[in-house]
C-alpha cells in the first residue's frame, strides 16, 4: 500500500492545524455557519443527530495495523472507544467533540490518515476493488492510480466547491467488486501495463434517484486520467444544478442534457486542458508514486499451496471455504473479517478490538489490512501455513465467522440511531435478522445472499444493489421499511438496480417480511439455486405475496424524520 | 468600510480599487466574453456562499489571458483567499468582519491563509508552474466553453 513520504504527512498536519484556525475563527464570528460547513465537511465532520461525527478516509481501502491501532486510540480518547466502517471504505466516529477534531486529526496524520474530502461537495474519498493488487482476476494494480487521482484532487482550488459530492472508483477486474456504475465517476483497466487504459463510466448513483452509469468513454489512455478527470469536473462544476440539492448530482446533469451533449462538452474542455498542459502525467510521476507503494514480502508465501492442509475441523474447512478470496501468490491467502453478528452494528468494532486485530494483522499478514465496502475487514497476505493459527486466533475474539456473502453479512447504515437525515432505524432491523439468522447452517443453507438496509432515501447502506433491500421511509412521523427485491451489486454478475414491491412495512413487519421472502425461496429453488438466481427465474410476484401475508393490522409507532445535514 | 484588500500574490494589504469591468463569477452564459478586454483588470463578484463556479470561471480565464488580472469581489471570507489565490486571482476586496486580517493588518495570518499548505499537489492557474508559455503558443485553439 502507499506509504506516505514526509511531505504528506506535513500536509496533514497542516490540514489539521488549518482546521483548528477555521474553527478558532467560527468561535470569533469571522466565519459564518453557512461559511464554516463546508471547511469543516471536507475534514469530514458533520454536525449529527446526537453529536457531532468525523469521518475518516481511508484511501482506497489500504490500511496498515499500526494506522488501526491509532483509530483505536483516537476513539478512545475523543469518543466512545468504537469506531463505524462504512460503505465507502471510511471509518465514523460518532461520538467526537468538535473541539476535539484538530487534535484527533493530529494524531491520524502522524500515521498518514486524514478526514480529507471524506464529505463535502467536493471529490471524495476514491475507492477501489478491496482485493486490487492481490487478485488474481485484473489487468493491472489499479492503486497507485487511484492515489494519483487522490493526490490530485486534494484541496483542488477549483473543485472543492462542486454542486454536490463526487464519488469516484476504480477495478481492473471484469467482476465489479468496486461498485464501479454507481459511482460518479468510474474507471475501469481495460487494457494492461504499459499501455493501461481505463472505460470510463459517468452519473451513476443510488440515492433518490438510483442510475447505474452509462460509458462516457470507451478508452482513456492512463496518462490523460487528471485532465479528463478535470475536464469532467469543470463541466460539472459549472453546469450542475445549484437551485435544487436533489438535483444537484452529476447524474442529473448528465440525465436532462443526454450523454451524448454531455460527453461533447467534457472532450471540449479535455482538449483544451490537455493543450495546455495542466494535468499532464509523465511515466516519472506514476513511478514516483509507484515507489511509495510497499507490498508485503510475497517470498513469506507457502510452499504448499493447499489451504485446507491436513487440518480434519469441519468449521475450519466452512471458515476457509466461506472466508478466503482467491490470491495472485500461490502460497497466500486473502482472508475477509467479517464485523458482523448478533449483538453487533453492522461494521462496528470497538478499540479493543481494533488492536487485537492490528496485532493478528501484524502476526498473520505483515501488518496489513484492507476495509470492504461491505463494512469488513481483510488480511490480505496470509501464509497459507498459517491459516489454521490465525483462524485459532480469530475464534476467542468473535471474528471467525464463516458469514461471508451470507445473510448475517448484511450492510446497515447507522441509521437513525445517529445519523441526522434518517427517516427510520436501521440497526434494529439488522439485529433482528441477524438474530433469527444467527444459525450458521442456516446461513448457509440459504447461500450467497447480500441484504442491504439503509435509514433513508440517501442510501448509505446501497440498498438498491442489495439482493433484498430494505430502505427507511417516513409515514408521516412514523418510520416504516420498503423492500426492494431484484438488486445486484455486480459481484459475479451484471449490476442491477432493485425495485420496490409494494407498500411499506412497519417496523415489527419487516423482519417477518423477510423471513417469508426467504422461506418462499428455500421451498421453491432449484437444485444449486441462489437467491438471486431464483428470483430472476420465478419474478417477484410470488416472493411479494409471502410478504405481504406477514401484515398486520396495527403498527407502532417510531421516529419522526428530520434534516440537518446532507450525507 | 475598509479601503484595503488582499494582495493575494504577494500576501499582503493594498489600497481597495475595483475593476470596471465586473461579472458574475456564477455566471455560465457569459455573452461579456466576446467584449472583454483581457489587458484591463476582470472583478468576478461572487454572490453565493460555497458556489465554485467562480474558480472554473477565474481558471478559464487565466487558461485564456495568462496575464490578465482578476479581482475576487462580493461575498469573500477569509478562508476563500487559499483558493482564489491558486485559481488565479490577483486581488480580492474581504468582507468586513470584526478581528479580519484586514482589520488587525496580521500579516502572518494572512500567509497562513493563502498558503495553509507545506506542498501542493496539483499545477492551477495562479501557481508559478503554470505553463503559461505553453498557453500562450495554444490560445488561439483554446475557447472558453459555452
Amino acid at each position: 500500500m502507499y506509504q506516505p513520504t514526509s511531505n504528506d504527512i506535513q500536509v496533514l498536519r497542516d490540514r489539521a492545524r488549518q482546521l483548528g484556525a477555521q474553527l478558532a475563527r467560527h468561535q470569533q464570528g469571522r466565519l459564518s455557519d453557512d461559511e464554516l460547513r463546508p471547511l469543516r465537511l471536507q475534514n469530514g465532520l458533520y454536525i449529527q443527530r446526537h453529536a457531532p461525527m468525523l469521518r475518516i478516509a481511508i484511501a482506497y481501502g489500504m490500511l496498515r495495523a499500526d494506522q488501526l491501532r491509532c483509530l483505536a486510540d483516537v476513539a478512545q480518547r475523543f469518543d466512545r472507544s468504537y469506531g463505524h466502517w462504512t460503505t465507502r471504505q471510511n471509518m465514523q466516529l460518532n461520538w467526537i467533540e468538535v473541539e476535539d477534531v484538530p487534535q484527533a486529526l493530529e494524531m491520524l496524520a502522524e500515521v498518514g490518515l486524514h478526514g480529507i474530502q471524506s464529505s463535502g461537495n467536493c471529490l471524495r474519498n476514491i475507492t477501489s476493488d478491496a482485493f486490487a493488487g492481490i487478485a488474481p482476476d485484473e489487468l493491472f494494480d489499479p492503486r497507485p492510480y487511484a492515489e494519483l487521482l487522490r493526490q490530485w484532487s486534494s484541496f483542488h482550488p477549483e473543485l472543492s466547491f462542486l454542486p454536490r459530492k463526487f464519488k469516484v472508483a476504480f477495478t481492473a477486474t471484469s467482476e465489479d467488486r468496486a461498485l464501479v456504475q454507481i459511482h460518479d465517476l468510474a474507471f475501469e483497466a481495460i487494457t494492461a501495463e504499459p499501455k493501461a487504459s481505463f472505460r470510463v463510466r459517468i452519473g451513476g448513483g443510488l440515492g433518490r434517484t438510483p442510475i447505474l452509469g452509462p460509458v462516457v468513454r470507451e478508452s482513456l489512455p492512463w496518462d490523460d486520467l487528471l485532465c479528463y478527470t478535470h475536464a469532467v469536473m469543470r463541466v460539472y462544476n459549472e453546469l450542475g444544478r445549484r437551485d435544487n440539492l436533489t438535483k444537484a448530482r452529476i447524474k442529473i446533469l448528465v440525465r436532462s442534457v443526454g450523454v451524448d451533449a454531455f460527453r461533447d462538452m467534457v472532450e471540449a474542455d479535455f482538449k483544451s486542458l490537455k493543450q495546455a498542459g495542466i494535468d499532464r502525467v509523465r511515466i516519472e510521476d506514476l513511478d514516483r508514486v509507484r515507489a511509495q507503494f510497499l507490498d508485503p514480502d510475497w517470498r513469506l508465501a507457502s510452499v504448499s499451496t493447499d489451504l485446507v492442509q491436513s487440518s480434519n475441523d469441519p468449521l475450519f474447512a466452512r471458515w476457509l471455504r466461506r472466508n478466503s478470496k482467491p490470491h495472485k501468490i500461490p502460497g497466500m491467502a486473502a482472508i475477509v473479517v467479517p464485523i458482523k453478528g448478533t449483538g453487533r452494528p453492522p461494521g462496528d468494532i470497538t478499540s479493543d478490538e481494533m488492536r487485537k486485530l492490528a496485532d493478528l494483522a501484524d502476526r498473520f499478514s505483515q501488518g496489513f489490512l484492507r476495509v470492504t465496502h461491505s463494512q469488513d475487514l481483510v488480511f490480505p497476505a496470509v501464509p497459507s501455513a498459517k491459516l489454521a493459527e490465525l483462524y485459532e486466533a480469530l475464534q476467542p475474539i468473535g471474528f471467525a465467522q464463516p458469514i461471508q456473502g451470507l445473510i448475517g453479512d448484511m450492510v446497515a447504515c447507522p441509521g437513525g440511531d445517529f445519523c441526522a437525515l434518517a427517516n427510520a432505524r436501521s440497526l434494529p432491523i439488522a439485529d433482528e435478522i441477524a438474530n433469527r439468522y444467527a444459525n450458521l447452517d442456516e446461513q448457509e443453507n440459504l447461500g450467497p445472499l447480500e441484504l442491504k438496509i439503509s435509514g433513508c432515501m440517501n442510501s448509505c447502506g446501497h440498498h438498491h444493489i442489495g439482493h433484498i433491500g430494505i430502505l427507511g421511509v417516513d409515514k408521516d412521523g412514523a418510520a416504516f421499511y420498503q423492500l426492494l427485491l431484484g438488486g445486484h451489486s455486480g459481484h459475479g454478475d451484471r449490476a442491477s438496480l432493485g425495485k420496490i414491491v409494494g407498500r411499506a412495512f412497519s417496523e415489527a413487519e419487516i423482519p417477518d417480511a423477510v423471513e417469508a421472502i426467504l422461506d418462499e425461496y428455500l421451498e421453491s429453488r432449484l437444485q444449486g439455486e441462489t437467491f438471486h438466481q431464483a428470483l430472476q427465474r420465478l419474478g417477484p410476484a410470488v416472493f411479494i405475496e409471502a410478504a405481504n401475508a406477514v401484515r398486520q393490522k396495527v403498527s407502532p409507532p417510531s421516529m419522526a424524520a428530520s434534516t440537518l445535514e446532507q450525507a | 468600510m475598509t479601503t484595503l484588500m488582499i494582495d493575494l500574490a504577494n500576501a499582503r494589504l493594498c489600497a481597495a480599487k475595483t475593476p470596471e469591468q465586473c461579472f458574475d463569477a456564477s455566471d455560465v452564459e457569459r455573452p461579456w466574453l466576446s467584449t472583454l478586454n483581457p489587458d484591463e483588470a476582470v472583478g468576478l463578484h461572487f454572490g453565493r456562499v460555497n458556489d465554485g463556479r467562480g474558480y472554473s470561471l477565474a481558471c478559464r480565464l487565466r487558461e485564456k489571458y495568462p496575464r490578465i488580472e482578476l479581482y475576487a469581489i462580493g461575498h469573500i471570507h477569509e478562508d476563500m483567499l487559499y483558493f482564489l489565490r491558486r485559481c488565479g486571482f490577483r486581488y480580492a476586496h474581504l468582507l468586513d468582519r470584526t478581528d479580519s486580517v484586514i482589520e488587525r493588518q496580521a500579516s502572518d495570518e494572512l500567509r497562513d491563509l493563502l498558503f495553509p499548505f507545506s506542498h501542493e499537489y496539483q499545477v492551477s492557474a495562479g501557481d508559478e508552474r503554470f505553463p503559461k508559455e505553453k498557453v500562450d503558443a495554444t490560445r488561439q485553439v483554446m475557447g472558453i466553453a459555452a
